[in-house]
């Protein structure tokens, strides 16, 4: 049976790395996307993956309401992501030790696909961009990384109202700065769903 | 511009790196606390710390050694003080004139915020105070009420019956008056506020005031009596209303570290401001400080907005900042708050950069405005 977050969450505040250990894999890959679709590269994505969890180990005494543990890792990311340059300087020297990429034929075959993804998010960041900076973070956690309102409101600390209205003009900013988004039929679709969710 | 901003990739990380990246987080947080990027320590920082140190008291709590610092100061707090939290919802906001003065509106000046949770901080300008940081401020101050105090100061302020609604008064007796006062009312902050008449047609005057009213001489007597109150809560509430009479430091969390050039009302570019701070500095700043609003600037009849750019920061970052300029050689200036002054020539004539506390209700104030 898997162990809960919030039990987990309690066993790493008491110091047990290996439960803190646990809590990254499960949830490494959705920080590593959330990253990706903020800085639109998968290397950098990688890196601030491990910033995140090393300043969530650091941020371990907050009490957190329970099964909340992953709307406040998305918290720490926004913050990691708004700051990077600084966390990145302030994490050099624990990024250096990060032992290099070992050859993997899978990794190897996937780069074509890397280097397509990131000109999509590229693009896609080149549009969001253009919204405020509140705006685009409240876009990138409850459109691109699908969270609730109430989860959302956690991970920025912010009412749940502001939510709702921040992620409402941030759709009625990006419809009115591109009309031409969806020219395609199927495209509208798409979009239509992750601007109306 | 184009772009499609519905269909954003996901992938895994590769198991090997997922594996690695595991490892390598299991071994950094488990070396001991030197392999942390801690920021370097100067001097000047360890003798301010150690002088703290003295005045502050430690007590247990929860079987977990807490700092606090029974002295109001300028600036960052000592190495592990311990920061007061969390994060609160603010219920009443006083910004007045204490008494007593020599004459009306000479008494300290003091902002004071009672938050949801119990906490009352405040900030006085020229009070005699003993835990003040030094004459002409005490710095950010905390003590704590119980629920009754909050209720009790709460009943206070709508005993007055003037807080159905947003309003701006004008009395001649404005210096004894509160400048404003915010209460919670469901999720928003009703504001009072009072003005002088202008009595004086050759001197600067705050009027007119869209939407300002006279205010009656009942309303200027509540106003009189509201400001009395709230600008000396000790004086009146009872025991009970007291979690933690004492006063301590209030110590945040979180810093916002602003810079920007002189005169403030000047749009300065952000690269002519950095270019003038010391390279540790610049580097720990970045350059993706956003550009705000700051205060208003300038005098009565001619307030125009400051601008300053502005990084929100954990204490820790902060002090690094302040580390890099006091290694560069600069002087720590501000009796009201910590500043450094970077003079030099042309526009902007100097750079300035200083440090504000954030408040548990996640703003900051300015803390030199009087």
């Amino acid at each position: 049976m898997e162990v809960d977050d919030s039990v987990l969450w309690s066993r790493a505040r008491t110091g047990d790395s290996e439960a803190f250990g646990m809590l990254f894999e499960r949830h490494a890959r959705t920080i590593y996307n959330f990253c990706f679709r903020r800085v639109g590269n998968w290397a950098t994505a990688e890196d601030l993956v491990s910033i995140v969890f090393l300043q969530a180990w650091r941020r371990l005494d907050k009490p957190l309401p329970k099964g909340k543990e992953l709307p406040w890792l998305f918290g720490i990311a926004t913050n990691v992501v708004r700051n990077r340059r600084r966390a990145e300087r302030r994490h050099a020297a624990a990024l250096k030790r990060v032992p290099q990429p070992s050859p993997d034929p899978s990794f190897a075959d996937d780069s074509d696909q890397r280097v397509d993804d990131e000109e999509l998010m590229g693009r896609a960041l080149g549009l969001v961009a253009r919204l405020p900076r509140r705006e685009q973070e409240v876009f990138a956690l409850c459109a691109w990384s699908e969270l609730s309102y109430e989860d959302a409101a956690i991970a920025l600390r912010i009412p749940v109202g502001t939510v709702r209205s921040r992620l409402s003009r941030a759709r009625a900013r990006l419809q009115e700065l591109d009309p031409s988004i969806g020219h395609e039929e199927d495209r509208m679709q798409m979009i239509k769903e992750a601007v109306e969710r | 511009m184009k772009g499609d901003v519905s269909i954003p990739p996901s992938r895994d990380l590769p198991p090997n790196r997922l594996a690695q990246r595991r490892e390598h987080l299991i071994t950094e947080i488990t070396q001991p606390p030197s392999r942390w990027p801690l920021p370097r320590r100067g001097l000047l920082a360890l003798a301010v710390a150690a002088l703290i140190v003295v005045v502050g008291t430690a007590s247990a709590i929860g079987g977990v050694r807490a700092f606090f610092l029974d002295k109001g100061f300028i600036g960052l707090p000592p190495q592990g003080a311990t920061p007061s939290t969390p994060e609160s919802e603010l219920e009443i906001f006083y910004w007045g004139h204490g008494h007593p003065g020599d004459k009306p509106g000479d008494g300290p000046r003091i902002m004071a915020w009672v938050y949801a949770d119990g906490r009352l901080i405040s900030l006085r300008h020229g009070s005699d105070l003993p835990e003040s940081a030094n004459p002409l401020s005490t710095g950010f101050l905390e003590q704590r009420l119980t629920p009754e105090g909050v209720e009790l100061l709460r009943s206070e302020v709508a005993s007055t019956g003037l807080f159905d609604h947003d309003r701006v008064l004008v009395t001649n007796g404005a210096a004894e008056s509160p400048r404003f006062v915010d209460v919670r009312n469901g999720d928003r902050l009703v504001h009072v506020g009072a003005v002088a008449e202008c009595a004086n047609p050759d001197a600067p005057c705050l009027l007119p005031i869209p939407g300002a009213t006279n205010a009656t001489p009942e309303q200027a007597n509540a106003l009189y009596r509201l400001n009395a109150r709230l600008s000396d809560p000790a004086s009146w509430l009872p025991e009970s209303a007291w979690a933690d009479r004492d006063i301590r430091a209030y110590v945040s969390s979180k810093y916002a570290v602003c810079y920007g050039g002189w005169p403030p009302d000047q749009q300065v570019e952000r690269s002519r401001v950095l270019a003038l701070l010391p390279a540790a500095a610049r580097d720990l700043f970045g350059e993706d400080t956003p550009l705000r609003q700051g205060p208003l600037f300038g005098e009565p009849g001619n307030f125009r907005p400051s601008y300053e750019y502005c990084a929100d920061m954990p204490t820790e970052e902060a002090r690094a900042i302040a580390v890099a300029l006091d290694d560069a050689g600069l002087q720590r200036q501000g009796a009201y708050r910590l500043k450094y002054q970077i003079e030099a020539q042309g526009l902007p004539d100097a750079a300035s950069v200083y440090f504000e506390p954030y408040l548990p209700h996640g703003e900051i104030v300015c803390s030199v405005c009087g």
